[in-house]
């Protein structure tokens, strides 16, 4: 018998091995005491002597491929625990995660985006004073930007923030310049609940004040920010506005993120959509403070506003709403 | 505003097309609403800042394309009354009304409109009347001054003073209005005819038969105008116009092109010199001029001739250090004022952007922890959701004291939350009627007690589906119990322990309150509601206080390598003898005892009526070395014979 057609034929019948006890015959078959290897060592002895040692050499190493072989099959096979076939096709013990509401989620990325430029996070009250709400931001009483505001009164006098702006007033009351803060929160108006209106909304209000802050860094700030949270090719247009407590004033437009400036129903048709209301704090602000050496820049966003833009969200409403439908689209 | 593009260009000449001047009016500060055509007119609608009332006319917004351009405004009005002596006029108190014409035409006939006058007005948003009136409002959208005109026959002379407490008037919209001392009016010698500055009286105002007219030009005090229509809850074209300040310079000549249009228009043959309280108007604003400070605030470097040439075509007068500020743009009262007219006309696209960047200070904020534990949260399965801040009175029996809103916005829910329990189980109430047949939410935010906390709040209610694997299973008290320990092992809060809590918005004997060094951090509990049909469980904790040392680092205490000793006790525990109590001996009394598991809780067959059965697995471990069996045993034999004085006994 060959050595090579030995090999040959284990190859083979190694393969149809299903259970251990096929591998203990077939391991008897062939390194049993009358084993096929032994049969192989006799016939060395009748081999002439110059044959001996290649011949000697081949079997220990068929002896040896032989060994691995049944070691590893043995493996194979396992060790002895019984297994049955199972339907893998059923579904799994699910094990998975909530969600994060949307809002939430925007919160973050904004405050990140600002954070990493250097700004601190802070937060005001919801409830606050007719004062901190609008005199001390250079909104007296009779003032007509007030009708802009439609507010939620207390019965004990005070108000629900119309706007985060307050948080400016309170941070630089207890905190000289060099400032440069962001402060996201809850905010009110007494809005009707349609697709656009909540009378619960979001804001996050920013506020750097520090010697020579010009409405360049402003400027630049903000399309940085754009760029960041929309995309880097989105391009900020400023255009005058007004706030009674920031001079000059203006609000952002960004190119628009739907049709990228091309006009759609979004934008509608004009290729830029409104995101914010910025300016240079107003001077009498700084002055009131003690702060008349400083300047600073100002902004207010809403965060609704954003989450429907970069989201594709169409009526604020879902998110006050928290149908699990909707919200388990955000992880 | 709404403002027609061929009445513009009656104004001032440009070569805009109707698409590129909107995006001039833009680039001024002219929100752009809409635009509209109709036949061949193209009407812009824009939103003017309240700080801009000048804008509220064609001439103003005709002086502004005429800055951005450099072409002069190409119409004046040409025909200018004299005065002198005419109506007689009182002025009460010249703080309330500064300034105050009048003139009398007669011999003018009540008609319809000329078609090209009621055409403006109508494309502009003003209903045709007659003739008369449509001329007051004509001159009100042109020169964005109001005009009135009163019928002669029942201005014997015009007193101007504030009205007596309890006086009436009866509107032109048909409404008898109560007045009092805030509100100003235009008198005869008998009564009020007019709200100053609001609206007319429906007795003095222009009728068919009209035949003489006295015509109003004035300029009032704007924070007394605002006042008065506030309290009387009225809002017009005219006082819109007062209370933002309206143009004193332009009062005598709107009141010459009033009568000047009665005269072509509406047949007006003589006409009174006109009166005028304050011919002197013209006083002198001024603002200083600062060009290294406009620089340095806007981040430019132009030029001092530049800032005077940019100035200049706005309308202000250059005088050396200072500028004069023209009577249309009295919203300009400080240097920073002029650095945005600077800004605005030069092009705020124009300015260089810049980001500048600074270390911030290092601190571990609210955020920063609240924004993590979120993540807790959500990895435990649970839905993140907003609710609104509102409840209802009462919701909270807990709380003393409620904020209650002075306009709320539904009847039902008129208080600030001194608990999330409520939106949140409005929002259960939503998902559950949906078709959902559980819920697992969790809100972070605030709530008034009365003083502001931020809390965070889990509310799970319904049951779980069955499951090839599991069985359908209502949710219960331990499923709010589990999620309190996770959050609070999450929290890394250390020695939090549950007492027995008395919170009303729970069911009595159905609720905890956790306290961590004594003090209460929160609770939790089977809602007492009518809002949903099944049990909602709910569990709400201070977010300060549960997560103090949320982000602090973590510090290792070793690993110990030596095994655990394991031994469950079954148990007979008569009625009344709590499992917090059976835990505690074992803990006491085991001596080393690291952990004790609950593997069952059984009653029924073969347990004492009265009784249950819980199975304790023990596991003791010793820090230092292997425990012995014998240790054990003696400790276990310890532990049955201190637990047999509370009659609990080992289950045969």
């Amino acid at each position: 018998m060959e050595i090579s057609e030995v090999r040959r034929d284990f190859e083979r019948e190694v393969l149809e091995v299903k259970s251990l006890e096929q591998l203990e015959s077939l391991r008897i078959k062939y390194l049993g005491k009358k084993g096929i290897i032994n049969e192989l060592f006799k016939k060395l002895k009748e081999l002439p002597p110059e044959e001996k040692p290649n011949f000697g050499k081949e079997v220990n190493s068929l002896r040896d491929f032989i060994k691995t072989l049944l070691e590893e099959k043995k493996k194979e096979i396992g060790t002895g625990r019984k297994r049955e076939r199972i339907d893998l096709t059923l579904p799994g013990r699910f094990y998975s995660g909530g969600s994060i509401h949307p809002l939430s989620l925007i919160e973050d990325e904004i405050v990140d985006i600002f954070v990493g430029m250097g700004f601190s996070v802070v937060y005001g009250n919801e409830v606050e004073t007719d004062y901190y709400n609008f005199t001390a931001l250079n909104t007296p009483e009779d003032h007509p930007a007030r009708d802009l505001h439609d507010t939620f009164y207390l019965k004990d006098g005070r108000l629900l923030r119309t706007h985060t702006s307050p948080v400016q007033i309170r941070v630089m009351e207890k905190k000289k310049p060099p400032l440069r803060i962001i402060a996201p929160g809850r905010v009110y108006r007494v809005d009707a609940f349609d697709p656009s209106h909540s009378p619960v909304f979001h804001q996050i209000e920013g506020l750097y004040v520090d010697r020579d802050v010009t409405l360049g860094d402003l400027f630049g700030t903000l399309e940085e920010f754009a760029k960041r949270v929309f995309s880097p090719d989105t391009e900020a247009m400023f255009i005058p506005s007004f706030f009674p407590f920031t001079e000059p004033s203006a609000e952002m437009k960004i190119s628009c993120p739907f049709c990228g400036g091309e006009g759609c129903g979004v934008c509608q048709y004009t290729g830029w959509v409104e995101i914010l209301g910025c300016g240079m704090v107003h001077r009498k602000i700084l002055e009131n403070l003690g702060y008349g050496d400083y300047t600073g820049f100002a902004f207010g966003m809403g965060v609704e506003r954003i989450a429907m833009l970069k989201m594709g969200i169409n009526d604020i409403r879902l998110f006050y709403e928290n149908d699990l439908e909707f919200l388990e689209q955000f992880k | 505003m709404r403002v027609i593009y061929s009445w513009l260009r009656e104004w001032v000449d440009f070569d805009f097309s109707p698409e590129r001047l909107a995006q001039v009016f833009e680039s001024l500060g002219m929100g752009v609403e809409a635009i509209e055509k109709d036949g061949d007119e193209v009407i812009y609608d824009l939103e003017i800042t309240p700080n801009r009332p000048d804008l509220l006319g064609v001439i103003g917004i005709a002086r502004e394309i005429s800055a951005y351009t450099g072409n002069p405004l190409k119409r004046t009005i040409d025909f200018e009354l004299q005065t002198g002596e005419g109506i007689e006029v009182e002025i009460e108190n010249p703080d309330d009304c500064p300034r105050y014409t009048a003139s009398v035409v007669s011999g003018v006939s009540v008609r319809p409109s000329p078609d090209w006058l009621s055409r403006r007005l109508e494309l502009s948003g003003i209903r045709s009347l007659n003739n008369i009136i449509d001329v007051s409002n004509y001159v009100l959208l042109e020169m964005g001054q109001p005009i009135h005109i009163f019928d002669r026959e029942s201005v014997d002379r015009i007193v101007v003073r504030r009205a007596r407490d309890g006086e009436k008037i009866l509107t032109l919209d048909s409404v008898e209005r109560e007045l009092d001392h805030d509100i100003l009016v235009i008198a005869s010698s008998r009564e009020p005819i007019a709200i100053a500055g609001v609206m007319g009286g429906e007795l003095s105002g222009v009728r068919d038969t009209t035949k003489d007219v006295v015509v109003e030009s004035a300029f009032f005090n704007p924070g007394v105008i605002r006042k008065g229509r506030k309290k009387l809850n009225i809002n017009t074209e005219s006082s819109y116009r007062f209370e933002r300040k309206a143009d004193i310079g332009i009062v005598h000549i709107a009141q010459s092109y009033t009568v000047k249009l009665l005269k072509e228009v509406c047949g007006g043959k003589d006409v009174s010199p006109m009166v005028d309280t304050n011919p002197d108007y013209r006083k002198g604003v001024y603002v200083s001029l600062d060009v290294d400070r406009i620089n340095r605030l806007l981040g430019t470097d132009y030029s001092k001739q530049d800032i005077e040439e940019t100035l200049e075509r706005l309308g202000f007068e250059i005088q050396t250090d200072k500028v004069f500020v023209p009577t249309f743009r009295r919203d300009i009262e400080l240097p920073e004022e002029l650095s945005e007219e600077v800004a605005r006309l030069k092009g705020y696209n124009t300015i260089r952007r810049r980001v500048r960047t600074v270390v911030n200070e290092v601190a571990v904020d609210e955020n920063l922890t609240l924004r993590k534990f979120r993540y807790v949260l959500e990895g435990m399965g649970l839905n993140e959701v907003k609710s609104l801040s509102f409840m209802p009175s009462g919701f909270d029996p807990s709380v003393k004291e409620e904020l209650a809103l002075a306009n709320p916005m539904w009847p039902d829910r008129t208080v600030m939350r001194t608990t999330l329990a409520y939106g949140m189980l409005k929002i259960a109430e939503h998902n559950l009627h949906r078709g959902r047949p559980y819920v697992r939410i969790f809100e972070v935010g605030r709530v008034f007690r009365p003083e502001e906390k931020t809390m965070l709040g889990v509310l799970v209610a319904g049951v779980f589906p069955r499951r090839w694997f599991a069985h359908e299973r209502e949710m219960d008290f331990y499923d709010i119990k589990g999620i309190a320990e996770g959050m609070l092992v999450e929290s890394g809060l250390e020695g939090y322990r549950f007492v027995e809590g008395e919170r009303q918005i729970y069911e009595k004997g159905f609720s905890l309150d956790i306290l961590v060094d004594g003090e209460r951090i929160g609770d939790l509990g089977l809602l007492k509601q009518d809002i949903i049909e099944m049990d909602a469980f709910f569990t709400e904790v201070e977010s300060e206080k549960l997560l103090k040392n949320f982000l602090k680092k973590s510090e290792f205490k070793g690993v110990n390598r030596f095994p655990f000793v394991k031994r469950d006790l079954s148990l007979i525990i008569p009625q009344g003898v709590e499992n917090s109590t059976v835990i505690g001996i074992i803990r006491e009394v085991g001596g080393f005892v690291e952990k004790v598991d609950v593997l069952d809780v059984y009653t029924g067959k073969g347990i004492p009526e009265g009784c249950r059965s819980i199975t304790y697995r023990i596991h003791f471990r010793y820090p230092e070395r292997t425990l012995r069996a014998e240790e054990v045993e003696e400790k276990i034999e310890r532990i049955l014979d201190k637990l047999k004085e509370i009659d609990v006994v080992l289950r045969q």
